[in-house]
């Protein structure tokens, strides 16, 4: 076997003594970061990039893949104990594990997450080993035009599938690529919105806008709600043994989370959050006792964690293979990529394929180093909460700004911080999705090269991108994305008013 | 998972959310519309995407005018009603103070007012623990940057001190 003899190789890689050390950083420092409100997976790896870029890119990539996967298992104590989740994906993870925790039940809420993460990781990395192989086979047919396609199919995707509304998504979308315009067009030198200023003419740096949006939009817009400001923490009660009920009860959702997750992250539908929602609501469709759901049970615990965490393993692949970003920690990823002069797609696999196994052999080691991490030693990692707020923001914001200060020395950096901070505040106030202006921002200019180079070949001829059978088959999945939302809501209008007529007789 | 507001549309948001799409589409094809190109480059130069993304910001802000003057509860709901702006105000005068006391002061003593700024926006009561945190923690964030990471910070006022 191919993937096995590769994998071997990343084993080897992956089990020096540096590199396990860097595993055991990254997810420790992904389980801190999981677990604090305030500061995710997208913001901390973009934080650290000024910081790693003199370290070897094997260890770095190991640490933040280990960062990635510690802060989906972070993000679930929190959203147990604290009732906010960590990060999105764990929204739903809060409605059920913390009605467990006030009655007593926290430390069976937070066995079966992390067993279920952990489960759910190890089969999400398995299923990474066979398949990431196959999409870079695919891969390697791709031009231009294929990719633009794709690309298109994934804007859309995440302007659908991520936040309450496709305006909002898409509203969001594009003012991530029109971040992403700012500064000198590469093929031509042209300046784009820069009106002059000659710190706009490198373009925004990504760490800037990702602090600003995430850190600064969080704390602003945290500080303004008096109702999300002070919160309440459950103690860790019961024994953290499940019973063999709890067992009994928690293995088929572990199973079948991660069989709606790991689509999800692969798709370019848009990371954890989608999976985690349908995970809940099959969950509650096939329990025996659906009254017991809202009242804290286990299932609904089980099933939405073992889908987060697959859904990350997922989202790996069309980012190794493909160089496609679905998630927002996933468009840093890419990025965290390009500062080492590697592009992640087909060529990847040959020309880095040490750092590549490595990575995925390390999430392996990843995944039993969390599940130890964050069941026996979850009650030290339980006073983290404990940290109050005012301090926790404050310690964020000065590390926000010594990571985007230090990138080029500049004040006007700092600058474009705060103004990218308010932009993430009203964002959140007016409940736009964040993770799409991320993704444009980073998709948006590779999008626009593809594009532009697909014509420069076809001499401008618009046709290239449906006379190609893979471009095309991107594009009619892409406007049938955009409809489904349209679709479904007819449907819906129809059935209600069939209801309604029949009711009066 | 569509969210249905029980409360009716009393927030005008929509419209400023809406024009201000449309304002920011409008200074896109301004931009757009100055460049200097050769004309061979019209078909794939470096204006279609900006049009193409200024014509998707008017369409969304379009649609938000369309629903808010419609009343459509979903249009702009506000997350509570009136939001706390001295959250707001403190942190920001904590950022703007890191803008321009940074070089001037120096690090240590900026990204103290930094941190007390946000503290005292999250409303901590306790003044006297803030500011000994931020000191120190402003303080050790500048020794391990400096002397451990060597990225460089401003020394400023504290020049040869530290």
């Amino acid at each position: 076997m191919d993937a096995l003899d590769s994998l071997l190789a990343g084993f080897v890689t992956a089990l020096t003594l540096t590199n396990l050390m860097w595993s055991l950083v990254g997810v420790t420092l992904g389980t801190l970061i999981g677990i604090l409100p305030g500061i995710g997976p997208a913001l901390t790896i973009a934080l650290l990039l000024p910081v790693t870029a003199k370290l070897d890119a094997t260890g770095a990539f190991i640490m933040f893949a280990g960062l990635y996967y510690g802060a989906m298992y972070g993000s679930s104590t929190t959203s147990i104990l604290l009732n906010t989740p960590g990060e999105t994906g764990s929204i739903i993870t809060a409605l059920e594990g913390n009605k467990m925790a006030r009655r007593g039940r926290g430390a069976a809420a937070l066995a079966t997450a992390a067993i279920g993460s952990f489960i759910a990781g190890t089969i999400g990395t398995v299923l990474l080993t066979f398949l990431a192989p196959v999409f870079v086979k695919l891969a390697l047919r791709f031009g231009p035009a294929e990719y633009f396609a794709l690309m298109v199919f994934a804007f859309t995707a995440a302007s659908a599938l991520l936040g309450s509304s496709m305006a909002r998504g898409v509203a969001s979308l594009i003012l991530g690529l029109v971040i992403g315009l700012v500064g000198i067009d590469v093929l031509t030198g042209q300046t784009r919105l820069s009106f002059g200023v000659p710190a706009l003419l490198d373009g925004i740096d990504i760490v800037v806008v990702a602090v600003g949006l995430f850190a600064v939009g969080e704390a602003l817009h945290i500080a303004s709600r008096p109702d999300l400001r002070d919160t309440e923490i459950s103690a860790v009660k019961g024994s953290l043994w499940m019973t063999r009920e709890d067992w009994r009860r928690s293995w088929k959702p572990w199973l079948r989370g991660t069989g709606l997750g790991f689509p999800f992250g692969v798709l370019p539908a848009g990371g954890t959050e989608i999976p985690t929602f349908l995970s809940y609501f099959l969950e509650k469709k096939l329990s025996k006792r659906p009254e017991e759901f809202g009242q804290g049970a286990i299932e609904g615990v089980a099933g939405p964690e073992a889908a987060n965490n697959a859904a990350v393993a997922g989202v790996l692949v069309p980012l190794l293979t493909l160089g496609l970003p679905t998630s927002a920690t996933a468009a840093i990823l890419l990025v965290a990529f390009q500062q080492y002069g590697l592009q992640p797609g087909p060529l990847l696999f040959t020309g880095s394929s040490s750092l590549v196994w490595g990575l995925i052999a390390s999430l392996y080691i990843g995944n039993v180093m969390l599940l130890v991490l964050n069941l026996p030693l979850v009650g030290l990692w339980v006073r983290l909460l404990a940290i109050p707020g005012p301090l926790l923001y404050g310690g964020i914001l000065v590390f926000s700004t010594v990571g985007v200060y230090s990138l080029n020395r500049s004040t006007v950096d700092l600058l474009l911080l705060y103004l990218l901070g308010l932009l993430g505040f009203v964002m959140r106030r007016y409940d736009f999705p964040i993770a799409p202006c991320v993704i444009g921002l980073i998709l948006g200019p590779m999008m626009e090269q593809q594009f532009r180079r697909a014509l420069q070949i076809s001499q401008g001829d618009w046709s290239v991108f449906i006379t190609h059978p893979l471009s095309l088959a991107f594009l009619v999945l892409a406007v049938l994305v955009f409809l489904t939302p349209f679709v479904l809501r007819m449907l819906e209008r129809r059935l209600a008013a069939r209801a309604a007529s029949d009711v009066p007789r | 998972m569509r969210e249905t507001s029980q409360r009716p549309a009393t927030s005008k948001a929509g419209y400023f959310v809406g024009l201000g799409l449309i304002a920011l589409a409008a200074v896109i094809v301004y931009d757009a519309a100055n460049m200097q190109l050769p004309p061979n480059y019209a078909a794939y130069g470096p204006q279609i995407f900006p049009y193409l993304s200024s014509a998707a910001l008017v369409a969304a802000g379009l649609f938000f005018l369309w629903q808010t003057a419609a009343g459509r509860p979903s249009a702009m709901r506000e997350d509570t009603d009136r939001p706390e702006w001295k959250g707001v105000i403190a942190i920001s005068a904590g950022l703007l103070a890191q803008v321009f006391l940074i070089e001037p002061l120096g690090f240590v003593i900026s990204a103290a007012l930094l941190f007390f700024c946000v503290a005292w926006g999250f409303n901590s009561r306790r003044h006297g623990r803030d500011a000994i945190v931020a000191i120190l923690l402003s303080l050790a964030t500048y020794l391990v940057f400096t002397k451990l990471l060597n990225l460089q910070l401003p020394p400023g006022l504290l020049k040869g001190v530290i």
